[in-house]
């Protein structure tokens, strides 16, 4: 084996990386080439430090504030459509019949402030969902979302005041504003606990890029912490999806 | 603002009432900085390794469940993901892209501002040719066998290794360029990027 061949795997054999011939082959050579046993000692020193100081370099390392919001959403996602489907399967077990009648679409956005948006996918089918999980460092508490003939109804508790209105997304596929049905103000109510909370505005937006979807934002008065709240949305009655429900907690 | 629960190690595994995003959260918040730079490394880009770290996280939350050894084991099993993650992404992209100029992959300077030691080693990594810095990424920082680089990568071991030695030699001329000299006074701060 020549110097030229050697210093070329002299990486490899410093890093324990060489199936047992090559490296016996070089180490007999080392052992009578003083030159490249210097250059294997300094090949060792830089395999050290590049191991230490690669490694120091990412323990250190910090996420970006924007990724880590990223993967917390990502992981409620999951987490909510795995529950969505276990409830769902289970729904088809009992009642396959009931089910297959409407089909509906409802993402909750479970998020502390305007400015970090979550976006779960959307569920396809008629969903109870979350009871009992909490959502992290997350102001609501979702105990319930249920779809029925009387509209759809979602119970949450905030676990944290963010100090700002209550405001309601409701996105909804097939109605146009200005044609066909219009929005009643009416059909939006957000009860805390026994109290009606006013609703400030109302407004109806939709996008060309959305094709047929329809934007719907209440703007609520701000809702106490650990107190129940219910919002029902009665024009969503027999409403075939989808459609997506968002509630956010605006940040003072 | 709200931050998530602080969990005590004794409280992973053993029936706390918690939910296992939180428990997830606790363990992915001690690691995901070290994860990101991780990906950083091999990819040498922000975008891909924002999103290698996010299929990693979705990945790691579906398989959660069937994590052995509790907290321990977390860091070493959430790291196997990432490189996983990581190498299909470069296997991806070495199907689409033609091989790139490295100035086209250098990463945007690290804005953390906690970049304290060894700096300089990820300086000189940071700038060599992408092939090179992946392979080197791979071996010295997730201490992997250059058989398991060559599948992970798809590409034969003697490339790895012809690889490995380039990266090497460039490391080499890199660094001592950047050591000062006997006697000097070591720089303080980073290279602009």
């Amino acid at each position: 084996m020549n110097c030229e061949r050697v210093r070329t795997d002299l990486a490899a054999y410093v890093a324990g990386d060489l199936p047992r011939e090559a490296r016996d082959a070089i180490a007999a050579h080392l052992h009578q080439c003083p030159p490249c046993t210097a250059e294997a000692e300094v090949m060792r020193g830089l395999c050290h430090r590049l191991a230490c100081g690669l490694k120091a370099w990412a323990e250190v390392g910090v996420c970006p504030p924007d990724l880590e919001d990223r993967l917390r959403s990502a992981v409620w996602a999951e987490s909510a459509a795995a529950s969505a489907a276990r409830r769902v399967r289970i729904r088809g077990w009992v009642a396959a019949a009931g089910a297959a009648a409407m089909v509906a679409c409802l993402t909750l956005i479970v998020v502390p402030a305007l400015n970090r948006s979550v976006t779960l996918p959307l569920l396809q089918g008629v969903i109870r969902g979350w009871r009992g999980q909490r959502t992290g460092p997350a102001v609501w508490y979702p105990l319930e979302a249920s779809a029925s003939r009387d509209g759809v109804t979602l119970q949450a508790v905030a676990t944290a005041f963010a100090g700002g209105e209550t405001l309601c997304r409701l996105r909804v596929r097939g109605l146009r504003p200005g044609g066909g049905e219009s929005w009643r103000q009416s059909s939006l109510v957000l009860v805390a606990g026994e109290q009606t909370v006013p609703m400030y505005a109302l407004e109806t937006e939709a996008s060309a890029a959305d094709g047929e979807w329809v934007a719907l934002k209440a703007t609520f008065g701000p809702v106490p912490v650990d107190v129940p709240i219910r919002l029902r949305v009665d024009q969503l009655a027999g409403r075939a999806g989808p459609w997506e429900l968002t509630l956010l907690q605006r940040k003072q | 603002m709200v931050g998530i629960l602080s969990l005590p190690d004794s409280s992973i595994g053993r029936g706390w009432s918690t939910s296992a995003e939180e428990q997830f959260f606790v363990l992915l918040k001690r690691e995901q900085g070290k994860l990101y730079r991780t990906a950083l490394a091999i990819l040498g880009n922000e975008a891909d390794a924002r999103d290698a770290v996010q299929e990693t996280v979705i990945r790691g939350f579906r398989a959660f469940g069937q994590l052995r050894g509790g907290a321990a084991t977390f860091p070493a099993w959430i790291r196997r993901i990432l490189v996983n993650q990581a190498t299909q992404i470069l296997r991806h992209r070495a199907r689409v892209v033609p091989v790139e100029s490295p100035e086209a992959l250098l990463p945007e300077a690290i804005e953390d501002g906690q970049t304290p030691d060894h700096s300089d080693v990820w300086e000189a990594v940071r700038h060599l040719d992408p092939r090179y810095r992946t392979v080197v990424a791979l071996r010295f920082l997730n201490d992997m066998q250059l058989e398991d680089i060559a599948q992970a990568l798809a590409i034969p071991v003697g490339t790895v290794k012809s690889r490995l030695h380039a990266a090497m030699k460039q490391l080499r001329r890199r660094l001592a360029q950047a050591d000062p000299p006997a006697g000097a006074e070591q720089p303080r701060g980073r290279r602009a990027p």
